[in-house]
């Protein structure tokens, strides 16, 4: 029971006499104690009920802040999940864009390396490309060269079996058709060096007339005396044989060493031809016209014949600046087992004949001669007489061309110690048969060479041309 | 009595007060407690935000790293491919060089062979000079007999057509 419900039952309980003053005072005084202790009470009451309330209020208040702090404790703890959630792929992130920076790198070295690889195989594409043009350049040329050397093998092929069945003019006909594919295809090959005349040319003798050269040869198939032209002395065309026939003292088959020279319109052609009767080699003439020929030779002799040195070949004349005609030659003495020598004969006006004997120049007595000397060719330089000659066998590469110094053009003539002018070089091998001629008022030297490996009969020589001029110290350098 | 009311009340305030206090200790407990928890939210909040910034800007970077990569790797792709097509090229036009290569050889041999039949005509034809028919003879069958390969490749060849063009190499 409660402090004021106490008081309300003491109040109730009824009184056993009447009231005095006393007790009336005592009465006033318990009634105002009772009021006082009920006001107390109440006031207590009032106190507690404040406090009571004060503490309600303060419980539900912590009980609120309780609450709210269960929350945010809660919201806490999400915050620091989601943070920590955050914070994982953060790293995740990190590390992933880390690798993605070295791969990028990684792929970029490569891509380097690619480019590199792209670049350096470029390079060996365009070497390639390069190589590939070359080589199919290579390959056109080489048909063509294969061609051409199909055509000029078959029209030589079908001159010889026109020789084999002494059709020679069929056989002639074949050759002028494919000389110059003969000529364009060795000129592509490389091979014949400067020659310019693919065919075998043997003591070729040139000349000028009219602003065309023409070079006459010793026989082949082409003929008893070969004819060629030229414009220019590096394209030549075969005319054919400018001899048609032979005199009746004469044999076929050994027409060597022919020269021309012009005496007023008409135009001799000196020669070495086999006499029938004794067998040896003589020197004769023929006259034409033109330098074209046909040459004509209707002599009953030899011009020169040395029977008893051998017989004579290789003829050349040599017309001094006094107009006086010279022929040079060989006795051919090696067939007698003896050496060889050199001679000058001053010759008729006509040049049919001999205005003198026979003189002796020079004979093989070096050597490098091997006591052979031939194919004589003079020329005049400042008041000084050259005269260039072969020695040696002219089957071999040890053949070369010398020279001897004269005071007239039949001596007398020294011989100097080293006297070799040409010999074998380069792909002209055993060089000789040199003869003189001018070239635009220079001049120049024609003479034959074996090629390269191909030495001796029944190999060809060909055609050289060259310079000739005279040193300081007095000395033909061709060349 | 009223000593007996007087001392309850002084009780009843007292135990009242002791009470209150007592709850208004609590409270003021709870409330520090959840000031205290207020400012680490607040704190942590805080932290999250930098993080979800910090997130933002990585996940920025990777995807730029993300896309230079890709970039990266279809340069690359691009490279390899260039590359490869120039190697296929190379071995095309080596293949093609090594073909031509052993043509011409055969051609070079064919010619040398073809250049000795036509010295031995000619050999054939300068015999007939000097009328040796003999020599002429024995020049003229050996050309017959040495030619005859370079005739039979001169005939395929003829029959042989064009080499194919070289494709083009793709170069960057």
């Amino acid at each position: 029971m409660t402090a004021p419900a106490q008081v309300r039952a003491r109040v109730k309980t009824p009184p056993s006499r009447m009231p005095t003053p006393a007790d009336q005072s005592r009465r006033t005084v318990r009634r105002s104690s009772f009021v006082i202790a009920l006001v107390v009470a109440l006031l207590a009451g009032g106190v507690l009920a404040l406090q009571r309330s004060e503490a309600i209020a303060a419980t539900e208040a912590a009980d609120a802040a309780v609450a709210r702090e269960h929350v945010t404790v809660a919201r806490l703890a999400a915050t620091e999940d989601a943070r920590a959630t955050v914070q994982s792929h953060l790293e995740a992130m990190v590390v992933a864009a880390a690798a993605a920076v070295a791969d990028t790198s990684t792929a970029a070295s490569q891509r380097s390396q690619l480019l590199a690889q792209l670049d350096a195989t470029t390079i060996a594409i365009n070497g390639l490309r390069d190589e590939l043009a070359a080589v199919g350049q290579t390959d056109a040329n080489q048909n063509a060269n294969l061609d051409g050397l199909e055509t000029c093998l078959q029209g030589i092929r079908t001159a010889s079996l026109a020789g084999m069945s002494d059709n020679r003019g069929t056989g002639m006909q074949a050759l002028q058709t494919v000389q110059s594919v003969c000529a364009q295809t060795f000129r592509a090959l490389g091979v014949g060096g400067s020659s310019s005349f693919v065919f075998d040319f043997a003591d070729p003798f040139v000349l000028s007339h009219e602003g065309s050269y023409f070079g006459y040869a010793t026989n082949s198939g082409a003929g008893r005396v070969q004819l060629i032209t030229s414009p220019d002395l590096e394209s030549w065309s075969l005319v054919g044989d400018v001899l048609a026939d032979l005199p009746a003292w004469a044999v076929d088959n050994y027409t060597w060493a022919p020269a021309v020279a012009k005496l007023g319109d008409r135009w001799l052609l000196y020669y070495t031809v086999r006499e029938r009767a004794s067998g040896l080699q003589c020197i004769s003439a023929a006259v034409a016209t033109s330098p074209r020929g046909p040459f004509t030779d209707g002599s009953s002799e030899p011009l020169v014949c040395q029977r008893s040195l051998g017989g004579s070949i290789d003829p050349s004349p040599f017309i001094d600046d006094d107009g006086r005609l010279f022929l040079l030659f060989k006795s051919d003495a090696v067939v007698r087992g003896r050496a060889a020598s050199l001679w000058s004969v001053p010759l008729t006006p006509d040049g049919r004949g001999l205005g003198w004997f026979p003189i002796e120049l020079t004979r093989a007595d070096r050597g490098w001669e091997n006591r052979v000397v031939e194919g004589p060719a003079m020329f005049e330089d400042d008041g000084r007489f050259y005269l260039l000659y072969s020695g040696n066998h002219w089957g071999t590469p040890a053949y070369a061309t010398g020279y001897l110094s004269c005071t007239t053009p039949i001596g007398p003539c020294t011989k100097p110690g080293d006297n070799v002018v040409l010999a074998t070089h380069g792909t002209q091998v055993g060089p000789g048969g040199a003869e003189v001629f001018l070239r635009d008022g220079q001049r120049w030297v024609s003479y034959h060479a074996w090629e390269g490996d191909d030495v001796g009969y029944p190999n060809k020589r060909r055609l050289h041309t060259a310079p000739v001029t005279i040193t300081t110290d007095g000395r033909p350098a061709i060349g | 009595m009223l000593r007996l009311v007087a001392v309850l009340c002084l009780f009843a305030a007292g135990y009242a007060r002791t009470q209150a206090d007592a709850q208004d200790s609590r409270r003021h407990d709870a409330e520090r407690v959840e000031t205290i928890a207020r400012t680490n939210l607040t704190q942590r909040t805080t932290s999250l935000h930098q993080a979800k910034q910090n997130g933002a800007a990585a996940l920025s970077s990777l995807d730029a790293a993300r896309a230079d990569l890709e970039r990266g790797v279809v340069a690359r792709e691009m490279a390899a491919t260039q590359a490869e097509q120039a190697r296929r090229a190379a071995d095309t036009l080596q293949s093609e060089l090594t073909n031509n290569g052993l043509k011409v050889i055969e051609q070079g041999v064919h010619l040398n062979e073809l250049l000795l039949c036509l010295k031995a005509a000619e050999r054939a034809y300068n015999a007939l000079a000097v009328d040796d028919r003999a020599t002429a003879g024995r020049e003229l069958r050996s050309t017959d007999a040495e030619c005859k390969s370079s005739s039979a490749y001169l005939v395929s060849r003829s029959a042989t057509p064009p080499t194919a063009t070289t494709p083009t190499a793709v170069v960057p």
